[in-house]
């Protein structure tokens, strides 16, 4: 039947009346349209698709939106749950079936001509609405947003933190605390195992008044960051060279407003401003900082004991250009520069530590999402490193230089899979010259020392490919693959990764995680005369499993973890040219505890470590307790508001002893006493213009004055010992802050 | 009746396949605002599916997300006044998440900020005990949007009502509200923006800004304020049936 033919049906039914009366000029333009073209169409007879929509208990389900989704024919359900849809396209189409607080359904239907299609459609509750929930195991976070580990605020008002991020991370189970400085020891791996990264770029460097601990403090100010994230195992193969921890902060972006930042307090002094130069167009940031610890010192006792003071500088400069609304360039440099000249004193030699240090990062990042939703991300960074040191006959002047292109995409490819990939490259040149003495315990001017010149330069790839899945509302997932590649050795690793997450209910998750992860060893262990060149990279797998509790008020997480290590750089006594094998061992298991609540004007978390770590590795020629096998860590950190303007924060850490060598191969066979720490900060805001602002800020650290014990220096037969106690006892630190728009 | 169905879908048919993603966005935006007007849940609901459908074609997602997530805004406050927290909270999650969906798409649109704001605010007013959590939040996505769009009405809309609810301790009040709501309306007055783009609040704010004079007590300058609303959208039944009745029964003795 033509479109005549059922206009000439319509009219036999419905009679003239309603041809009169209503439509009759239209509908004759109508016919006369189809007559005159001749067309013959079968869509006179619609094709029909109704139904039925249902929850999971079968209960109907009204206004539910029921469509086609190549146009925009579609129905709501009624209060029955039903639905009808008529059509003119025929053929294999697409029905889509929405309501909110329901899994979305695809539902394919073939539309044929006069053909009733009848369904019955069950729709599941959906458990998530907000947002894609993500996986990444261990990652502990005291901040609100989700997929961050920590904000500015959270670092500047954890008491005991000092503003520094990597303190402040201290207070997360898994980072263990093995002396006063800011070192990044992550569930049983050392410091040099935890790569830091800002904007796609590798900090080699990251710390101020470098020691082998890590350092004093963090060389990137919290002020400077939008946002932070770290992982304490089975990380996405996103990152690669770390064997334990990975630390991704990103910078700020795009000034919003100017703004001038004038900060004092009793050993720093800094300023800084936000420029929008063209707004949301061009913007600059800047800012400097002098530190001199005099006056802290002078406040609280210890000016003896230095014969230079520590006294750093650092700034940054950064210039952010927004070429268009989906692209951005950014090129930020950020330096650092300390010295410090402190006693020294050992049961066979009183003197004094010497070290000078310069640190530069450089990096253009460019950011871009396409209109297809690829982000792109590309950096291309250079970090230079100097440093000079001396204490007795150890004098060193070592030098990085390290260059790296690094390039990540994300490809959103459905509401349920996000796929990861990208690539890096990049060379390190080291130069390590000068003296060291051939017993490390003897450090006497007059003692025998080798000279030492290590020109070291490796370069290394590294390729990933990665998928997020949300398999079903409950059940999601990463996968990923990662290759890297070092020359000289020629070594090349694959290291497959994945998680895979459980929703139990809307507030419980279940995760399990596990990992190959590889590192490659430092440049002086390949040293050719001193070390060995054919050193193969380390070696962990981690296996994590993890509980979390989740609420708007409450998060609670646990994870059991186990990681065993091979490859480690191992000393081999006999040799005297190849000093290094790859023949060190270990393994690293605890769990860690994590409970954090925000109740109006309080909240704070507390976090448990237990942790057994055991290496044979470096000169330790036996499986014995690591340096930083630390048993038990426990952090509680309280933050209270007083009023609207007013608050206090409160810290209080306890770790049981660390291992320390009693005497000649009994490595790491005794324990110091455990550490106890009390501090507390108070800061108060005062607002004042429009938008300008100034806030006080105090601080007592070790408030119980207790005097710790963080090692001992031994004579190099083992019958004398120095004690190495807490730098200060309570201390007392005060300043201000003004942000003035 | 069906056949009438079958002939007008026949001739509506081409039509409809000819049609542009921008006349479905105008005649959504025509559905939000007789939602609007009506105070019409149903309508509401209807227009929602509709820029769902649109959005199923793949195109300008950003922005059609943003009009799902202002009209998950609109069925909320629905919502929230028939007290069905269950809903309410539904209509703020989905919306919050579509805006964040739509922000990840064009991240310099300032009403996507703006009305992830309201939404945050929405959540304040379901769970009061939970605003130190989500006030800071929706202050700094608000701030946010001034910063991209300084001179956007309906960002300044949000503003005035976000200060008519905040108390005057903690920066809000009804004097801060009036003024930002006066700075609204004049960039309302001289706003022109494409057929495509928001351009919902107009009479709205002339609405709030009565009801800022009204608490201040200036009862006739509440009332222009109302009458100037219906000259904007005579069929505002929020203002026909609600707010003029009450000031009449304000001015009652």
């Amino acid at each position: 039947m033509n479109i005549l033919g059922a206009v000439i049906n319509i009219w036999q039914r419905n009679g003239f009346d309603w041809y009169r009366n209503s439509h009759c000029p239209f509908i004759a333009i109508f016919c006369a349209f189809f007559i005159c073209s001749g067309t013959q169409l079968e869509a006179q007879q619609v094709g029909i698709v109704s139904g039925r929509v249902v929850d999971e208990g079968g209960n109907p389900l009204q206004y539910v939106n029921v469509f086609f989704t190549d146009g925009i024919e579609g129905a709501m359900t009624d209060e029955n749950g039903r639905f009808v849809i008529e059509t003119l396209r025929f053929g294999e189409r697409t029905l889509r079936v929405s309501h909110i607080g329901y899994e979305q359904k695809d539902i394919e239907v073939i539309v044929s001509v006069a053909r009733l299609v009848d369904l019955t459609i069950q729709m599941e509750e959906s458990l998530i609405e907000m947002e894609t929930i993500t996986i990444s195991a261990s990652s502990f976070t005291m901040a609100d947003e989700e997929g961050q580990t920590l904000t500015s605020m959270d670092v500047v008002t954890t008491a005991g933190a000092s503003a520094d991020i990597f303190r402040a991370i201290q207070t997360l189970p898994g980072v263990t605390q093995v002396d006063e400085g800011a070192g990044m020891f992550v569930r049983g791996g050392d410091v040099s195992e935890t790569v830091i990264l800002l904007d796609q770029a590798t900090l080699s460097h990251p710390y101020r008044y470098e020691s082998d601990t890590g350092g004093y403090f963090g060389m990137i100010s919290p002020f400077l960051l939008s946002g932070t994230y770290f992982s304490s195992g089975a990380f996405s193969a996103k990152y690669g060279n770390a064997l334990s921890g990975v630390l991704a902060m990103e910078s700020l972006g795009m000034p919003d407003a100017r703004a001038l930042q004038v900060s004092m307090g009793l050993a720093a002094l800094s300023l800084g401003a936000d420029v929008p130069v063209m707004p949301n167009k061009l913007g600059l940031r800047f800012s400097g900082n002098y530190s001199n610890t005099r006056p802290l010192f002078w406040v609280n006792g210890g000016l003896d004991r230095f014969e230079e003071l520590p006294v750093s500088g650092d700034g940054n400069l950064s210039v952010i250009y927004r070429y268009s609304p989906q692209g951005k360039l950014k090129l930020s440099n950020y330096f650092n520069q300390d010295d410090i000249g402190v006693g020294y004193q050992s049961p066979e030699f009183e003197g004094t530590f010497v070290s000078g240090t310069d640190n530069l990062l450089s990096n253009m990042q460019w950011q871009h999402v396409s209109s297809r939703d690829f982000l792109l991300k590309s950096s291309l960074s250079r970090n230079l490193f100097h440093q000079e040191l001396e204490v007795g006959s150890l004098a060193l002047n070592i030098s990085d230089k390290f260059l790296k292109w690094r390039t990540d995409i994300v490809y959103p490819a459905t509401d349920r899979l996000k796929i990861n990939s990208g690539f890096e490259a990049d060379r390190l040149a080291t130069n390590i010259s000068g003296s060291v003495p051939e017993d490390e315990n003897d450090l006497s001017p007059d003692g025998p020392v080798r000279t030492l010149t290590t020109d070291y330069s490796t370069h290394h790839a590294g390729l990933y490919l990665e998928s997020e899945v949300n398999i079903t509302p409950r059940l999601f997932t990463i996968g990923g693959l990662r290759v890297d590649y070092l020359d000289g050795s020629n070594d090349l690793t694959v290291d497959p990764r994945i998680s895979l997450g459980y929703r139990v209910t809307d507030t419980q998750i279940i995760k399990l995680a596990t990992g190959l992860y590889h590192q490659y060893p430092k440049a002086q262990f390949r040293d050719a005369e001193y070390g060995n060149p054919d050193l193969e990279p380390l070696y962990a797998g981690h296996y994590v499993a993890g509980y979390e509790l989740k609420s708007e008020l409450t998060n609670f997480k646990m994870e059991l973890y186990y990681k065993d290590y091979s490859n480690l750089p191992l000393e081999v006594p006999e040799d005297s040219v190849i000093n290094y094998s790859s023949d060190g061992y270990g393994y690293a298991y605890g769990a860690d505890v994590f409970l954090k609540g925000n109740l109006p004007f309080i909240g704070g978390w507390i976090s448990y470590s237990y942790l057994i770590s055991e290496r044979e590795e470096l000169d330790h020629l036996r499986l014995v307790p690591t340096d930083y096998d630390i048993r038990h860590n426990y952090t509680a950190a309280l933050k209270t508001r007083i009023g609207m303007s007013n608050s206090l924060s409160l810290t209080y850490r306890y770790t049981s002893g660390k291992p320390y060598t009693p005497a000649l191969e009994k490595w790491n066979a005794a324990r110091l006493p455990p550490i106890q720490r009390l501090d507390m900060s108070w800061s108060h805001f005062r607002p004042f213009g429009d938008g300008s602002f100034i806030v006080f800020y105090g601080a007592v650290s070790n408030l119980l004055d207790r005097q710790n014990i963080y090692g001992y220096l031994y004579s190099s037969n083992y019958r004398e010992r120095t004690v190495l106690r807490s730098t200060f006892g309570r201390s007392y630190y005060f300043g201000l802050t003004a942000v003035i728009m | 009746m069906r056949k009438l169905i079958i002939l007008g879908l026949v001739l509506l048919a081409p039509c409809l396949w000819g049609q542009t993603l921008g006349e479905y966005v105008v005649q959504g935006k025509e559905k939000i605002a007789s939602a609007v007007s009506s105070w019409d849940k149903d309508k509401m609901l209807s227009a929602r599916a509709h820029f769902e459908r649109v959005l199923a074609l793949g195109e300008k997602e950003w922005l059609l997300n943003y009009y799902i997530a202002y009209c998950d805004y609109r069925l909320a406050t629905y919502a929230l006044s028939e007290e069905d927290k269950k809903s309410t909270m539904g209509f703020i999650n989905d919306g919050l998440a579509r805006l964040k969906r739509s922000i990840q798409q064009n991240s310099e649109f300032a009403e996507s900020y703006a009305l992830m704001s309201s939404l945050y605010g929405l959540k304040i007013n379901l769970r009061p005990w939970a605003g130190f959590l989500y006030g800071p939040r929706s202050g700094r996505y608000l701030a946010t949007a001034l910063a991209l769009g300084p001179s956007n009405p309906r960002v300044h809309y949000i503003q005035g009502m976000s200060s008519f609810h905040t108390p005057e301790r903690f920066g809000g009040g009804k004097k801060k509200a009036k003024s930002v709501l006066e700075e609204a309306i004049m960039l309302f007055s001289s706003e022109d923006v494409s057929p495509l783009m928001p351009d919902w609040g107009y009479s709205e704010a002339y609405g709030w800004l009565g009801l800022c004079e009204l608490d201040l007590g200036d009862t006739t300058s509440a009332k222009l304020h109302f009458d100037k609303a219906l000259d904007i959208d005579p069929e505002n039944n929020w203002v026909k049936y609600r707010l003029l009745p009450g000031l009449d029964s304000n001015e009652s003795p």
